[in-house]
């Protein structure tokens, strides 16, 4: 295992994750300081000026009822970016929890995997509808929406790498010496998950921000009150064979992000993966 | 005069056989490219192998052999620069195409690997493994290749050939496996044939076999070998010549009577002195410390302290435990594997019991039984006093606390996140000692086993083998047990390292009054140390008794067959072509009812008993 300062090291010279993580890095800094870049409310109306082409004044035109489309997605792109980071930290934080549970103890475990099969054999993007149709429609909503149907690919994860460690000679000496179980997982067992972990967790980033869009462009995602990119591309496929720009811009950006994770997510599994030479 | 006038000279009458020398390697120099420069594996190498005679290449892990042998097959990565000569028959194959080359291997020299589990595919027939080579090198045509394969897998002696050609590699047991690579290596009557570590993987009666099969075949088609080794046993068992390596160069170079009777380099000197021969200790009935040559401190003198622990540790009676195992392809029929039966056995204070056995004999699943680390059928286990059977958890861990565990892999027993200290303190701390004071043993304990104390603040890669079997051991003593398990826990380190972490076992032993129960397959090993040696065979102790009993007068046939086929490092000694008894028929171990079997033990005195 190398030391936190050379896997610093190792990482700034994987390009893969300079470029990935400086490209997400550089959109994350543009959403979040959206009010400063000469946005206005993306939700003012003004039928007089609606569809126009990109302008000094609008710099990516604007949609159906005239708002400013570049005001909307670099608005729409923070809820986009916020589901997609919520939902990979809390698929992981829970598919951990739940993984760990199941590798480690047997019983739990017959129960815990019948669940994740059956969550894992309806499609992602049905659950996901269903339970938001269950709901109201909200930003929260569909983030637990997306949650509940990763869950069960990252407690996949985690289970398996625990019914390997568990059987690693460490472990068992550390049983013999009569280390508690709790101890034993928090020292031994989850440090070495890790590292599967963090690079399962970029493409479920990644895998959200397509969900989300998905669903709010079949109208069961977020309420069309809140921008996102998926809700602008709904709204804007009435028009696309005229305005194509109002597609064009949220997908070109939705693109780039997604591109951004999954280009980190490859770096970061290449430099984990204690076989490959760095 | 070079070394190649050396070797033959001292074989000039060899019917003019010494002049045919198969391979000849020339000052073979081989490195791979690192980060700052290449670095070097071996150097300037030279040998020759003569047609008929075997060569053996003896070091320790890393000195290079294994690297020089796939140099020699070109089988080294692409960025290997190998400079030199390799000659075979006068041909320089460093010079060959990869397409003449290909021609060369398996056709003019065969090779064989150490792991017969995983050099064969197990997706195919053994006899079209076979078929394959001979088609690829156009030996035969279409009906008569079937008949040459079967009469190879005859020549290796392979039961039944004929209808063991349909055979599927994991049908096979290992030792049948390593005849089916010979067999493929042997395939176009190659000139020469390189073993790399074949019998290393095997158990000793497989091992006997798998030499004698070599030896036979050598006199049958007059192939040169090169074979690869770290056991100075089969070393002496095989070899004509020896070069012995170490760090990538060559040591020594000659005769194998030579090396074994007058070693002139101190390496040879000091690799010998470190190989426990079996049969040595028949004069005495206490364990002995191997005298090591150069690199050790001499012991210091046991405290008298351990005479006075006396009395039973351990006590093991009548264990019983089974394994389920699917039979066939229903989920809810299951087959039951004993894999211990009526297992009895006491350890008392500072005593050394060995249990001895080939691979799936249950020792090691006594081993666990006794930690606590597998649920036993029926039967009791008491440590201290104390029975370890139907007791809460609470109560388990401190009984616990009385014994240890040395596992086989020291790579493998160490969490690579965790600082040498903390793995040392780790079993302190589950026992409510504080830190601060765990981790001020844990320093005196690495001082113990021969360490120095500002290591705890390092990590495990930072290690040899050796030194991290030695920290183990100092995570075994933490609690100050009464008994530890050491289950091979020699078996990966190279000899002379061997030597020192068994003498380290001795000291501790005579510190402190442990018990240890030491399994082991290593027969040598276990006479060196142990006080007394039980003798497991399919889940049942055969024999148990004092060492010296046990070893000079073998009751069982099994007791007998494993020491016969111990190899000594003597060539003067060496066993008979043939001599060796063939692999036993495995009893079915597959049994669904109660073990119903009532064992009877014969009493041949002094506590030697025979399962009758």
């Amino acid at each position: 295992m190398h030391s936190n300062r050379s896997m610093w090291r190792a990482a700034l010279r994987n390009p893969s994750i300079t470029v990935g993580g400086g490209i997400l890095l550089l959109i994350t800094i543009v959403f979040l300081f959206a009010p400063w870049l000469g946005t206005v409310d993306p939700l003012t109306m003004n039928p007089v000026n609606r569809t126009l082409d990109p302008s000094s004044k609008h710099w990516f035109g604007t949609d159906t009822y005239g708002r400013d489309l570049y005001s909307r997605v670099l608005y729409g792109g923070r809820i986009s970016l916020f589901i997609g980071f919520s939902v990979a930290i809390l698929a992981t934080f829970f598919g951990l929890l739940i993984g760990l549970v199941s590798g480690y103890f047997r019983i739990a475990d017959m129960i815990i995997m019948r669940i994740m099969d059956g969550l894992m054999s309806i499609p992602a993007v049905l659950l996901a509808i269903a339970m938001t149709a269950l709901m109201r429609g909200s930003v929260l909503n569909v983030i637990l929406a997306i949650t509940v149907s990763e869950i069960p690919r990252v407690v996949r994860l985690v289970r398996g790498s625990v019914l390997s460690l568990r059987e690693r000679t460490y472990v068992e000496a550390a049983m013999v010496s009569g280390t508690r179980t709790p101890t034993i997982i928090v020292r031994h067992i989850l440090p070495n998950t890790f590292a599967p972990l963090v690079v399962q967790a970029t493409y479920i980033f990644a895998a959200a921000m397509i969900m989300e869009a998905i669903m709010s462009f079949i109208g069961a995602g977020t309420p069309p009150s809140i921008p996102s990119w998926g809700n602008i591309i709904a709204e804007g496929r009435v028009l696309w064979q005229v305005k194509f720009m109002i597609i064009v811009f949220p997908a070109a950006f939705l693109s780039l992000a997604v591109f951004s994770i999954n280009m980190m997510g490859d770096g970061l599994r290449d430099l984990l993966d204690p076989k490959s030479p760095r | 005069m070079s070394e190649t006038d050396i070797i033959k000279s001292q074989h000039p009458g060899a019917n003019g056989a010494a002049q045919d020398v198969v391979l000849s390697v020339r000052d073979m120099c081989i490195s791979v490219p690192g980060e700052d420069g290449p670095i070097s594996l071996v150097r300037n190498l030279s040998f020759d192998i003569l047609k008929g005679r075997t060569l053996a290449v003896v070091g320790e892990s890393g000195s290079g052999k294994s690297v020089s042998a796939l140099s020699i097959m070109r089988l080294m990565p692409k960025t290997t620069i190998t400079t030199g000569g390799v000659l075979l028959h006068g041909r320089d194959l460093l010079t060959l195409k990869e397409r003449e080359m290909e021609d060369v291997r398996g056709n003019r020299i065969g090779m064989i690997f150490q792991e017969p589990m995983t050099s064969l595919n197990p997706v195919f027939p053994i006899g079209m493994q076979i078929e394959e080579v001979l088609h690829r090198h156009g030996k035969g045509d279409g009906s008569n290749l079937m008949q040459q394969v079967i009469r190879l897998l005859d020549k290796v002696q392979i039961p039944n050939a004929a209808r063991r050609v349909s055979d599927y590699p994991h049908q096979l047991s290992g030792g049948q496996r390593q005849r089916v690579m010979i067999a493929m290596a042997l395939a176009c009557s190659p000139d020469l044939l390189i073993a790399d570590e074949p019998t290393t993987a095997l158990d000793v009666t497989t091992q006997a076999n798998i030499v004698d099969l070599i030896k036979q075949i050598q006199v049958e088609d007059q192939t040169a070998i090169m074979f690869i080794t770290h056991d100075m046993g089969v070393v002496a068992e095989v070899a004509d010549d020896v070069v012995v390596m170490r760090n990538g160069n060559a040591v020594e170079k000659a005769s194998s009577r030579e090396i074994f009777e007058a070693p002139s380099q101190p390496y040879t000197q000091r690799l010998l002195s470190a190989v426990p021969i079996i049969g040595s200790m028949r004069n005495s009935t206490k364990p002995e410390r191997f005298a090591l040559i150069g690199d050790e401190p001499a012991a210091p003198a046991p405290a008298a302290v351990a005479q006075g622990a006396q009395g039973t540790v351990l006590d093991v009676k009548d264990i019983a435990v089974s394994f389920e195992v699917a039979a066939g392809k229903s989920i809810f029929r299951k087959n039951v594997v004993r894999a211990v039966k009526g297992v009895s056995f006491d350890l008392k204070a500072g005593e050394t019991l060995s249990i001895v056995g080939e691979s799936g004999c249950g020792k090691t699943t006594v081993a666990r039984t006794v930690l606590g680390l597998q649920q036993i059928d029926s039967g009791r286990i008491t440590i201290g006093g104390k029975s370890m059977t139907d007791i809460g958890k609470q109560q388990l861990r401190e009984v616990r606390r009385n014994i240890q565990m040395v596992f086989q892999d020291p790579y493998a027993s160490l969490n690579p996140r965790l600082r040498v200290g903390d793995a040392i303190a780790e079993p302190m701390l589950a026992h409510g000692f504080s830190r601060g004071e765990a981790l001020e043993t844990a320093r005196q304990l690495l001082e113990e086993v021969g360490l120095t104390a500002d290591m705890v603040t390092r990590r495990p890669h930072e290690f040899s083998g050796g030194q991290r079997q030695r920290i183990c051991i100092a995570r075994a003593l933490a609690l100050k047990p009464k008994v530890i398990v050491a289950d091979e826990a020699v078996s990966a380190l190279d000899v002379s390292v061997k030597a020192q972490v068994l003498n380290l076992f001795m000291d501790l032993q005579d510190r402190y009054g442990i018990a240890f129960l030491f399994i082991s397959h290593d027969m040598a090993v276990v006479e060196r140390l142990s006080h007394r040696v039980a003798v497991m065979y399919f889940g049942e102790i055969v024999e148990i008794g004092p060492r010296s009993a046990v070893f000079g007068n073998p009751a069982h046939p099994y007791t007998q067959r494993l020491l016969s086929a111990v190899p000594v490092p003597d060539p003067s000694r060496r066993s008979h072509i043939g001599s060796v008894q063939s692999e036993p028929v495995r009893r079915d171990d597959l049994v669904t009812g109660q073990d119903l079997t009532k064992r009877s033990y014969r009493d041949l005195g002094g506590g030697h008993l025979v399962l009758e």
